[in-house]
């Protein structure tokens, strides 16, 4: 096949655009770093944002042969696999900002509780960073991005002098506060991507609620809109669309010296040259794209002899409890839909006490107060006819939702892995991911129901039926690590400390797969931070001369 | 994130189980059963018969009865059943048209009657239909009166002085 090669070698090739890869773009190239970025996908057009629109129109418009942005990656397009009986809900967004144009927002502070976690438990490797190593990116992070919050600072949570005013509550939300406080468990004002301030030529919130469809003003986060432009302002940014990546060329010393890639719609085979490459293509396509990479000199893997790559999976294990507030039975509609989810967060309070299980959880609270639909509470709402009828609109407005998010420990034998024997539209390799919840999860879980139905019985909620023995799927909370981390010692992990591949010293990877832990938070701020650290690093060390 | 909402389908299909549709801000996406058919007089179902489709027009309205704002019917909460079931599995399928079978030529009171006993086809034709109800137009406007995911400048939050004075103790029983 003939290959197309770029004439000119690049001085950095970033692979993705979204959270990790567009902070990558946006340092190197306000630094005078000249970058190529290869994206999988297309830039979404905001004005085409399905924002506010309500179920029904939305309904109306497929039928008229509308479609919403194809933000989600169909998995019949690039399939994944599952061992049989080990389910895995894999989320992928290919295009400009990727899952940065629909996430959830919340913008939490890994803390020396995180960073520390295996030292003091004894499990799993030890991070090669501690909180005041990334306190200075956290800092510059929230002021370039917008994040609101509160004034509050904790052992698990530590606090900003940047956040934007935090949001007023809604009514559930202060009753939940309220009964979780009168338990012992502190209850703080989210911190979330929402700018509640004009900030950088983009507007405030304008509390639709909706985020998750991505904002038409470009009032949250979105690597697409918030990096990239800025990083294209410099003219040291060229992008490429569609350019799903294969695997990263390595020379005959082994180090890196391009990326293989294939046109998304063409499938032509295309090498670019660069004299570094970052991957920020998400966790697990980051790693599918290294164990791909094999040669000579890396026969398992690209810098794969320490074995733990792909290895060491770790996310978060989700439940949902939900219930009604008498309090708040019969009141008019009122507008609760806010900068879109919890306006409060439960932050990790299970280390103050013993426990029968490692780490622990935090608990969200999206779905309170006057929802999009009335249908979870008619749902649980008994009966039917004209009783059940009143009875619903007389609950409609009292839902209340806890939603406990805990760490999952990173164990070696969950892991992805490429089947030579299946490969994608291009001929390369799928992903296998094996991952299964254990013992401590199961553990863990039974005391994520139990204070969630602790807070709502407090509060005086009537409960809705669930079933403790249940959790999502794995890969639900879309928070995936582990799988290419970093270390002080070659041996156990993949990385050094400022992102860097041990075996490869021209190669950066700084998505979520270099984190050594999950912990129980939101891993997008931190996320933006190390890619920031890391590329501070990487441009001095080009200026020096040592890559 | 958290991305807090893809695979649509099986982050929905994963909240079912757990008995609490608690889609996160992420997870939302849009129903992908919809009707290429127009509504109104022009509607023929997919999947029911058009002697099924007028039973299941009347049981969801059984449901949700028109009261002094429209019921189920107005809502055409029948045509959306018709696309999810036409979307199941056969064994679904076949399930949902046995647990019809029972109401045919049943009368208004026998209806009821059938319905009170509960059991998989009431839970079921129940979901579907507060489903359907709640998410039309007519469910969300008129019946609740959802105002939302609009354009507001300022975000007041609780502002009620019963709600903020309150404390736990005054929640037990």
């Amino acid at each position: 096949m003939e290959i197309i090669q770029s004439p000119a070698a690049h001085d950095v090739v970033v692979v993705g655009s979204g959270a990790s890869g567009g902070m990558a773009a946006y340092n190197l190239t306000q630094k005078g770093v000249s970058v190529l970025m290869l994206d999988a996908g297309d830039k979404f057009d905001r004005d085409k944002f399905w924002t506010h629109v309500l179920p029904f129109e939305a309904d109306e418009r497929l039928r008229r042969g509308g479609s919403p942005p194809p933000f989600f990656l169909d998995k019949k397009e690039q399939p994944y696999l599952t061992p049989e009986g080990k389910p895995f809900n894999l989320v992928r967004v290919w295009g400009m900002g990727g899952k940065t144009n629909v996430w959830g927002r919340v913008s939490l502070r890994m803390s020396d509780l995180d960073f520390g976690a295996a030292e003091r438990d004894g499990w799993g490797t030890a991070w090669p960073i501690r909180y005041a190593d990334i306190a200075p990116y956290y800092d510059k992070v929230e002021q370039l991005i917008g994040v609101c919050g509160g004034d509050d600072s904790s052992d698990v949570l530590p606090g900003s002098k940047y956040y934007m005013p935090a949001p007023a509550p809604r009514c559930g939300e202060v009753f939940i506060r309220k009964s979780a406080e009168s338990v012992g468990i502190p209850v703080v004002p989210i911190r979330r991507a929402n700018l509640t301030r004009d900030h950088r030529g983009f507007p405030a919130c304008h509390y639709c609620g909706n985020c998750g469809d991505g904002c038409d003003t470009a009032s949250c986060f979105n690597s697409a809109d918030h990096l990239i432009p800025f990083a294209l302002a410099t003219g040291n940014l060229e992008i490429r669309s569609n350019a799903v990546v294969a695997r990263i060329l390595t020379d005959d010393r082994g180090r890196a010296s391009g990326v293989q890639y294939f046109d998304r719609h063409s499938g032509r085979e295309r090498e670019v040259r660069a004299r570094v490459v970052v991957l920020g293509a998400s966790c697990m396509d980051s790693t599918r794209i290294m164990l791909n990479s094999r040669s000579e000199r890396h026969a398992s893997g690209l810098g794969n002899s320490s074995d733990q790559l792909g290895r060491n999976f770790c996310e978060q294990i989700m439940v949902h409890i939900q219930g009604v507030l008498p309090q708040l039975f019969g009141r008019r509609y009122q507008n609760d839909d806010g900068i879109g989810g919890g306006h409060y967060y439960i932050p990790r309070f299970n280390h103050r006490t013993q426990q029968d299980y490692l780490r622990g959880f935090g608990i969200q609270m999206w779905n309170t107060g006057c929802d999009v639909t009335g249908a979870p509470v008619a749902r649980n709402t008994p009966g039917f006819g004209a009783g059940f009828k009143a009875e619903v609109k007389k609950r409609y407005p009292a839902l209340v939702s806890l939603h406990p998010f805990g760490e999952v420990l990173a164990r070696p034998e969950n892991r992805v892995t490429v089947d030579e024997s299946r490969v994608d539209r291009y001929g390369v390799p799928l992903m296998r991911v094996s991952v299964e919840f254990g013992d401590n999860e199961q553990k863990m879980r039974r005391h994520m129901y139990d204070t969630a139905e602790e807070i709502l019985h407090t509060a005086g909620a009537e409960i809705f039926p669930f079933d403790r023995a249940t959790n999502d799927t794995p890969g639900s909370a879309i928070h995936e690590h582990g799988t290419c981390r970093m270390g002080a010692d070659p041996k156990s992990s993949v990385l050094n400390k400022f992102n860097q591949m041990h075996e490869v010293d021209n190669l950066f990877v700084v998505d979520g797969s270099a984190f050594t832990n999950a912990s129980e938070k939101n891993p997008t701020l931190s996320i933006l931070a190390l890619s920031w650290r890391a590329t501070d690093y990487l441009a001095e060390e080009l200026r020096q001369g040592n890559l | 994130m958290s991305m807090e909402r893809i695979g649509p389908i099986d982050r929905r299909q994963a909240l079912k189980r757990v008995g609490a549709l608690a889609a996160a801000p992420i997870l939302t996406g849009y129903h992908p059963l919809v009707s290429a058919q127009e509504g109104g007089a022009a509607w023929q179902p997919r999947f029911f018969d058009a002697h099924e489709a007028e039973m299941v027009a009347e049981l969801s309205e059984r449901i949700i009865p028109e009261t002094d704002t429209p019921g189920a019917r107005a809502a055409n909460v029948h045509q959306y059943i018709d696309l999810v079931v036409s979307e199941d599995t056969p064994e679904n399928q076949s399930a949902f048209r046995r647990g019809l079978a029972r109401f045919d030529s049943a009368d208004e009171a026998r209806q009821t009657d059938i319905l009170r006993e509960g059991g998989a086809f009431f839970e079921r034709l129940k979901e579907l239909t507060v489903n359907g109800y709640y998410k039309s137009e007519v469910g969300m406007k008129e019946e609740l009166g959802f105002e939302g995911r609009t354009f507001v400048t300022v975000f007041d939050g609780c502002t009620h002085e019963e709600h903020l004075s309150w404390s736990p103790s005054q929640g037990e029983k």
